[in-house]
């Protein structure tokens, strides 16, 4: 996968720089984080994300047992099953598909997992067309840039922009309304539906218990990407199963809540199948469980805690520093907080960069998080790990150490802690930890000070 | 599963504990006409419109005021002979208007069950669709596709195709139909069978 988080600092500056990525995504983020609050709202939802951290929790204590059992339950309706370690098997096993196919073209819903897999430029690579069906997920293929975000690929994009970009490449008044360029994607779109030899989705759950895989949108792209061509094609994280049917509903509404507020989306797709006996709908359907990093992450004390993500995008639109740059800073598929908590455990602290530094450990991450993954704890654990790694800045260490030994010796904690009130930021290692951090205020007399005062 | 990956699963898992298996959230009850009640306010919040139809004249007529002018339509195997407006039948990708009939309906969510069994480019192709649900088959809560075992796909069509994807404003119809239409009938005849 290509990940570039190292770059962090100078993404983030040009990002900043240019006031349309940032007016952008802010708008979008807060909106879906006031629609997630009021949709919250009307569950008892701590019971909700109890249950729901429960269920994965379980889940991915007992991972071998549910893929044993999701195997079965497909196969017996006739899904064939294929297992992908890397992404280059996943890469492979597609390219199997497109040659037993014979596949020219093909058709996509959004899938993180795909982005991760980098699955358009080796289909392209294979000569084969691929065109991608969400709306927003459409106009960054344009483009030719990557989704911004989990959930509103082109959350970055302002309407301006996708004005010029729709009259450039369709020739649609340079003012058209988003209804005049929602249909000149819609009609070259539709086309491509139904032209399209493979469809190829992602998941945002398989129950183990009965073999379906479920997916949520409102566009109905998804919908018709797995009903409209002959070979449907899943891709989807060893992560992402759920064990019985009862689990559904819940996990769809959570989900649905905590990604843009809503109870559902406007389409949800359950399949179970190929087409059998029906009047349409695909004659193969393939699905490939891929792991690619995520065993590594569950055999991680701290960090398999993020396999129970959904991928809502609630702790993205929730973050301050996200809301800032937007997800292209941050230099890999997954971006935001949960993009920073994954990267460490998954690329390694030298490929994660300074991934975990981005953020200013506020909690609201933690606090919207449907199934309760404790990000603010697993970032300051991807900051240790990455001292420990000797992936630091040389000054960050310094500090962590010299912290480390004034918290141990009484006259010297006070003695940093005069020069602190004192001196404010006169200290060079103090430098290093404000840097990207807002300033330190201390306060004009110390505890102990206070405490003998009394 | 292979056994390469089976090896390092069992692996990685090695230190977690047991965790238990919690039961859902209990599901929302309601009685037959709060179901129905809710099911009308949630469907059209999220952008359908709804009908409650007396009587089984009243179904007909309905169905033929939506089909009035129209060249043709595009209809589901599941709809009786005697609800069939007598108008030339046209593939969904051609059709003005598509009519479904639905499996089941969800009051919490404001949702429609479609089953596969009728055809799936029926429920998307057309820009409008209408879906006709028995009154008896308006549950209260989701928890109803627990009873979801068969079946090659079933579709949950809780409003129009719609995306906020064009700087954050809502444009509906972007791939499936723009204008969905539950076409509650009044119970005492079922207007078709389907299975999810
Ligand atoms: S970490 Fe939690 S809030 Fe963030 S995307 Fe995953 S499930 Fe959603």
């Amino acid at each position: 996968m290509s990940a570039e988080p190292k770059g962090y600092r100078e993404r983030s500056r040009k990002l900043l720089a240019g006031e349309n990525p940032r007016a952008a995504v802010t708008k979008a983020t807060l909106h879906h984080f006031h629609t997630r609050e009021r949709a919250y709202a009307e569950l008892p939802i701590e019971e909700w994300r109890s249950y729901a951290e429960g269920v994965k929790n379980h889940l991915l204590s007992h991972l071998e047992h549910y893929l044993d059992q999701a195997e079965r339950s497909l196969t017996a309706h006739g899904v064939q099953v294929h297992w992908a370690e890397t992404a280059q098997e996943a890469r492979a096993e597609l390219a199997r598909l497109v040659s037993r196919y014979q596949v020219k073209r093909v058709v996509k819903a959004k899938s993180m997992l795909s982005e991760e897999l980098e699955v358009n430029p080796w289909l392209e690579s294979l000569g084969v067309s691929v065109l991608e069906s969400d709306l927003g997920e459409y106009v960054v293929q344009l483009a030719g840039e990557t989704p911004s975000h989990i959930v509103g690929p082109a959350f970055h994009k302002t309407l301006a922009d996708i004005q010029a970009l729709f009259a450039r490449e369709f020739g649609t008044p340079p003012q058209a309304a988003p209804d005049v360029l929602a249909a000149a994607a819609r009609s070259r779109l539709r086309q491509a539906f139904l032209e399209a030899d493979m469809g190829i989705s992602g998941a945002n759950f398989v129950v183990a218990e009965t073999g379906t895989v479920a997916l949520i949108e409102n566009e109905g792209n998804i919908r018709i990407t797995t009903s409209a061509p002959r070979v449907h094609v899943v891709l989807v994280g060893i992560e992402k199963l759920l064990p019985r049917q009862r689990d559904l509903a819940p996990f769809l509404t959570l989900t649905a809540r905590a990604a843009t507020g809503q109870r559902l989306g406007n389409y949800v797709s359950l399949i179970r199948g190929p087409k059998g006996g029906d009047p349409d709908g695909p004659e193969a359907v393939h699905l490939i469980f891929v792991d690619n990093g995520r065993l590594r992450l569950l055999a991680d004390e701290r960090s398999w805690e993020t396999l129970r993500c959904l991928r809502c995008g609630a702790c993205l639109n929730a973050c301050p520093v996200y809301r800032q740059t937007g997800g292209h800073a941050y230099g890999w598929v997954y971006s935001g907080p949960i993009g920073a908590v994954m990267a460490p455990a998954m690329l390694g602290s030298r490929a994660a960069g300074p991934l975990p530094y981005a953020s200013s450990l506020c909690g609201a991450c933690a606090e919207v998080c449907p199934v309760k993954i404790p990000i603010p704890a697993l970032l300051l654990a991807g900051r240790q790990r990455a001292v420990l790694e000797g992936e630091a800045t040389a000054l960050e260490r310094g500090v962590i150490s010299a912290y480390g030994q004034a918290m141990l010796n009484p006259a010297l904690y006070r003695a940093g802690a005069r020069a602190l009130r004192l001196g404010r930021m006169a200290l060079p290692w103090l430098r290093a930890w404000s840097d990207g951090r807002g300033g330190l205020q201390p306060s004009p007399k110390s505890f102990r000070e206070l405490w003998s005062e009394r | 599963m292979k056994e390469s990956f089976r090896a390092r699963l069992k692996q990685a898992a090695a230190h977690l504990g047991e965790a238990p298996l919690p039961e859902p959230p209990a599901p929302l009850q309601l009685s037959p006409e709060e179901a129905l009640a809710l099911f009308a306010r949630r469907f059209a919040e999220s952008g359908g419109s709804v009908e409650l139809a007396g009587s089984a004249k009243d179904l007909r007529a309905r169905i033929l005021a939506h089909c009035q002018g129209l060249p043709g339509v595009a209809i589901s195997p599941l709809l009786p002979a005697r609800l069939r407006p007598e108008l030339p039948e046209l593939p969904p990708e051609q059709a003005p208007l598509a009519i479904s009939v639905a499996w089941a309906a969800v009051a919490e969510t404001g949702t429609l069950l479609l089953a596969s069994q009728e055809g799936r480019r029926l429920q998307l192709l057309a820009p409008a669709h209408l879906v006709l649900v028995e009154r008896a088959r308006v549950v209260a809560s989701l928890s109803i596709l627990e009873e979801v075992r068969s079946g090659a796909a079933l579709g949950l069509h809780s409003g129009p195709s719609r995306s906020a994807d064009i700087g954050g404003i809502t444009v509906v119809g972007v791939h499936g139909p723009g204008q969905v239409t539950a076409l509650v009938s009044s119970g005492r005849r079922a207007p078709g069978k389907a299975t999810g």
